[in-house]
This record gives structure tokens, sequence and C-alpha cells, in this order.
């Protein structure tokens, strides 16, 4: 695993990788993996929450487990789920030996039974610590975070008919979450807090003509203060990074240069996803193409 | 630069520093973050790094450890500059004294919909001083249209603790049922350990019990003036507790509001309501409003387990039929539909008016909702 002595060893890294994070996302990063507290990124859709986290893996060169939360997500497919038709077996087997009932029970409770779930895997895990990504933590129950806990601040599982399980390697936790609720504060507590907002124009900028290399500096410049100025309206789904993204490759291959209202129209579907959303475009949409045409 | 790991402790850090962050905590705590011992010694890691070499991420890293929200973010920054960087001319802000401190509460106000609700103070005073299980108990039945600006405030907390309980008990009383889809091998394990471990006895793994979604609709027109600010207020507090509901509120027009309720504080949300287009206290056309919910918002908001409930007490200024029109369609969305009737609460009503007798038999429960226990016992009809 690599490390980073510093901050602009680790933006160096992520700008190599094609992400160009802002500074302030950075050092929490960088106290990830120096203090060892997991990391909880909140921000809307599409602001590369997930991507930071796979951006880390790669850049550390350690492996990546993502758990991806919904509801009803429990300890069996989350922690470890016994492997119950084979423990049957083993008990069916042994019958006819003369083991104790001793030595059955802790064979048939011994690893080989124990089916590894992702946040066991995680802590496990032989070679070197690893990336542990729970993704959109808000989806899970309520009930879900609690089995978190443990884990988060002493990274360590408790199984009980094996015991505590302590990692040896503790691996890199990061959380996202889109804020469709409100988190514990005893999880929030154990982990370092980043809101990531939307990029700043100039770094969305940056991120366009990185992602999208073809595109002219000057169509760059209206897409992004276009996009930057739809965010600062009362939108449903104020469009993220990636709806940016989308909307300049489709520019491109419409082989567009410029915006008008025409094209607006033509292609608004690719920045605004509700119908309540196509309205207020509407309403806005002169001052809107004035702003980015200066 | 000098290197940090967990394995450091903080006394080995310089005393004069370790002095500063720490009453940096003190700062903070006292304007009400939740900062512990833990969270104080990474600090303390994060300033012996970076406070010399690097001053922003020095700010932004002590800001990942304090802060626990995006509001906490936007209040922390100017606590920070003041402590550690003062601009020229401003005075340093010093740590707290240790004596017990006057506790304060934000209470939204300066809003259209919030005013008229008292004093804060008012309400902080009396809420500490009368408590109790008769209080409470007399909370749960009290009338909405007699909720006096201090036992509002009461009453939004015992809502939010109560439909709290309700949303956890709700998949115990849910389950139960006996689909045999798939065995449970724990709980046949469990079973059968009496029997040597023979499976003679199998256990069935149940459908995994839901909350049902809970679509609402609540009338704020002229003749519910009385109760809809409380309702409007308890629906924030259910929003808020169930993820899978939708609400909206109607008069001549219907408006959805869940987003504008899902937000961080009681006083946002009501602010966000307020600039919004709601025609309060207007007239009311329920057939044309469950119309436009069905017709704009149905295929969104509607699911084969939905329920839906409307807050209303049926005065309809709109035609009859288009009324039963709109209940129908909605039956035929929704799984159940439940009109609750805050005047089922006064003793000798009868739904005689012109829309409640139209509603009534296309109704599955009709019931009353004039003050917190009636409406707590919607956990009974969502059950069965």
């Amino acid at each position: 695993m690599k490390r980073f002595s510093d901050l602009e060893a680790l933006d160096a890294g992520f700008r190599r990788l094609g992400y160009m994070a802002e500074r302030s996302l950075l050092t929490p990063l960088f106290l990830l993996t120096r203090l060892g507290r997991p990391l909880l990124l909140e921000g809307h859709a599409g602001v590369g929450k997930t991507e930071t986290a796979k951006v880390l893996a790669q850049l550390l060169g350690v492996e990546l487990i993502r758990l991806q939360c919904h509801e009803g997500l429990d300890v069996n497919s989350t922690i470890y789920e016994w492997n119950y038709q084979k423990q049957l077996l083993a008990i069916k087997l042994h019958e006819k030996s003369d083991a104790s009932p001793e030595s059955i029970e802790r064979h048939i409770f011994g690893p080989e039974f124990l089916l590894e779930r992702p946040l066991l895997r995680a802590v496990t895990h032989k070679d070197g610590p690893v990336v542990l990504l729970i993704d959109e933590v808000d989806r899970a129950d309520e009930e879900f975070e609690a089995f978190l806990l443990e884990l988060l601040s002493d990274f360590q599982i408790t199984i009980p008919e094996v015991g505590t399980i302590t990692a040896t390697h503790p691996p890199f936790v990061v959380l996202t979450s889109n804020r469709t609720r409100e988190l514990s504060d005893a999880l929030k507590r154990r982990c370092l807090y980043h809101w990531i907002d939307y990029p700043s124009a100039e770094r969305e900028r940056e991120i366009l003509r990185h992602k999208v290399p073809q595109i002219t500096e000057d169509l760059a410049r209206q897409v992004v203060e276009l996009v930057q100025s739809l965010r600062g309206l009362q939108l449903e789904k104020p469009p993220g990074v990636a709806e940016t993204l989308d909307w300049a490759i489709a520019l491109l291959a419409l082989g567009l240069t410029g915006l008008d209202e025409e094209v607006l129209q033509a292609t608004k579907g690719c920045l605004l996803k509700s119908t309540e959303d196509f309205r207020v475009l509407q309403s806005q949409l002169g001052s809107l193409l004035a702003a980015a045409g200066d | 630069m000098s290197q940090f790991s967990r394995s450091q402790s903080a006394s080995d850090f310089h005393e004069p520093l370790r002095a500063k962050v720490v009453g940096f905590s003190h700062v903070l705590r006292h304007h009400g973050f939740q900062v512990g011992l833990r969270e104080t010694e990474d600090a303390v890691r994060v300033a012996a790094h970076f406070l010399c070499a690097d001053f922003a991420a020095f700010r932004d890293g002590l800001r990942s450890l304090y802060c626990l929200s995006q509001e906490e973010c936007g209040t922390f920054d100017p606590l920070f500059e003041g402590y550690w960087a003062p601009p020229d001319g401003a005075s340093r802000i010093t740590p707290p004294s240790t004596a017990p401190r006057k506790e304060r509460r934000e209470f939204p106000g300066g809003l259209d919909l919030t005013t008229g609700f008292g004093d804060a103070a008012d309400v902080e005073q009396s809420t500490r001083t009368t408590s109790g299980a008769s209080t409470l108990e007399v909370l749960r039945t009290m009338d909405f249209s007699q909720v006096t600006p201090v036992d509002q405030v009461r009453l939004e907390r015992l809502a939010a603790r109560l439909w709290r309980r309700m949303y956890v008990n709700l998949p115990r009383r849910l389950r139960g049922a006996n689909w045999k889809n798939r065995l449970h091998f724990r709980r046949t394990m469990r079973r059968n350990l009496s029997q040597g471990g023979d499976p003679l006895y199998l256990v069935f793994a149940g459908r995994k019990p839901r909350r049902p979604r809970l679509v609402v609709m609540l009338d704020v027109s002229g003749s519910m003036e009385l109760y809809s600010f409380t309702f409007l207020r308890l629906l924030y507090v259910l929003q808020r507790r169930f993820r899978r509901v939708h609400s909206f509120v109607f008069s001549t027009a219907l408006e959805d509001v869940s987003g504008v309720l899902a937000a961080r504080s009681l006083g946002g949300a009501l602010a966000a309501l307020s600039r919004k287009r709601i025609g309060w206290n207007g007239g009311t056309r329920i057939g044309d409003c469950l119309h436009a919910l069905v017709r704009e918002h149905g295929g969104r908001v509607f699911r084969q387990d939905s329920v839906f409930i409307i807050l209303s007490d049926g005065l309809d200024t709109g035609e009859p039929e288009r009324l039963a029109d709109g209940l129908k369609a909605i039956g035929k969305l929704a799984r159940k539909v439940i009109w609750l009737n805050p005047l089922l609460g006064i003793a000798g009503y009868e739904p005689i008016a012109r829309g409640m007798s139209t509603a009534l038999p296309l109704v599955d429960v009709f019931a009353p909702a004039h003050n917190l226990e009636s409406l707590l016992d919607i956990e009974r009809y969502l059950v069965k």
C-alpha cells in the first residue's frame, strides 16, 4: 500500500486519476488515512461521493469493498451468516462417529462454516487494509446504523458463537449519504465529516476539460455558467457534475458550438429530470442564456 | 513536518498547543457542538501537523473532526476565524468560563406561519416547570383547536416520540404471517435443538414486513383554520420520522409539500411553505384536488401497499360527483383510504355535509382527528 507524505502528494495522485478534488476534501481524506477515523461524505446527488472512495482505493493500491445500502439490510446480509445447510450436513456426518457433542459444536461453528459478508470481509482481510465503501447509508434502516457502531469505532465485529474479531489491518472506511434522512449522532460522531458541495465554476471547467477534452474553451465556459446559475434556482433536482458532463457530451455529439434557446430546449433532458423543473427553466430561459452568453 | 499516527498520545505534544486546542473545543461546545475527548485528542494531532505548515488544511481538518452536519460547518467557520485568526480590529474569541451556562434553544421565529405561537423563552420556561405523566395524558387527548402556544411545542415533542415508537412497532405488528416460501435455517436449527439436531419441525421465513407508504393530503382551507396549522406541524414531524411519506396540502389547488417538509428545521420548512402560493384559508375543492393528485402525482407516489390519508372536515364547495369520482380513482391506486375528520371529535357531529355524505361509502376508515390520541390510532388502521 502506498502512503502519502502530504496533501500535495494526495492532490497530485487524485489529479493523475482524473479526480479534481477541492482542497477542503483532501484534508479529511488525508486525516482518514492517518487518524484511522471513518469519513462520512454528505452532499447532493452527482457530486462525486462514491467516486472519491473508488479513486482513494485505486490510489492507495488496495482493494475496494463496497456495501450498497438499501432498506431492510440486516446482519445476515452485511456482516456474516452461518452456512446452515453445511452445518446440518456436518451434524449428520458426525452422528456415526464417536466425537463428543462439544467437539462437534466447536467444529460446526468454525470458520469454514462462516459465510463472510462485506463488513466482515473488510475486517478479516489478510493482505493489508482495504477501502470499505458504505454507500448511501441513509437508505438503510436506522437499526442498521447500530450494527455499524462497533465496526466504526473499534474496527471489530462480535459474533456470539466465535467471539470478537478485531481487524488486523483497520480498513479505511468511507460512508456516503444523500441526506434523505438524518443519520444518528452516535454514527456521525465516530466519523470525520465532510459536506461535498457543487464545485466552483473554475473547478467545474477543469473537470469538464479533463473528462471531455474535445470541448472548446468557449463552450465549456458557457456550459458551466449555465449549469451554475441553474443550481441557484429553486429546482427539485439541481443538475450535478454528472449532468454537466452528459450535457457537454450531448452538445458535442450534436456538433453544436454555442448555446441558444433552441439548443437548450432540445437538450434540456440531459440537465433536468422532472416536468416541474422544465417549467422553472422555461420561465427563466432568457436570463439564464443572457448570463451564460456574457 | 512532523508525522503523526494513532499511537502518539496527545500528551506527547507541546503544552501550549494542547491548551489552545482544548480551549477551542470549549468554545465549540459552548456553541452547541458535540465535542468529546476523542475529537479534542485528534484535533491536537491535526494541529501539531498542520497549524504551522498549512493553515487552510488545518481549518479543513478541524472542520471535518468537529462538525456533524452541513449546518454545523456553516457555524464552524466564523468561530474558527474568531479563535485562531481574528481579522484586524476584531477581538479574539476566548473560551467560556466553566460556570454553568444558561441553556438556550433556537426557536424558529419571524415567519408568517410561526407567529402566534408565543415567545420562545416563555415556552422553554413553562416546558421546564410543568411536565409529568398527567400532563402528557392531557396533551394526548387535548383538542387541537384548544392547544395553546406553550402546549404546541410540547405536543410536537410528544408526537415525535410517539410516532417514532409507532415506526418501530409497525413491522412487529405486521410480522407473524406464515408464507411458506423459504426455510429459515437459523430458526429451524434453534427449534430442533431439543430433537438432537434432527430437523423435525421446519420454520419458514415469512415475507419481510414492510412499513406501508403513506400519502397524506391535508386540507388547509378556511373551515379547517383551527386545525390546519397544528396538523401541518405534526405532518412535519411525521415526514421526518417516516421515510415513505408523501405530503400534500390543498384548498382550491393541490400542492406537494413533501420536499419542503423534509427540511432540517421546522422554521425552515414553514418559511419555505409560506413562500409557496398556497390558498391558505381559501375555499375547498376536494374533488378537483383528488383528481390533480391522481393525474399529476399518482404514478409517482402510489404503490400497491400505499395508504391514503385525507385530513379534512369534508366541507366541500365543489360538485359531490367530482369528489366521488376522485375518491374512486384513489381507491384503485391505494390499498386503503382513510378519512380523518377533526369535527368527528365534537359531540353530536353527524357527517351529513354534502361532501362528507358522498364520500363516506367510498372510504375504508372514517375516524376522528381532533387530538393526538386519535391521530395515533392510525397505527391500528395501518396494520389491519
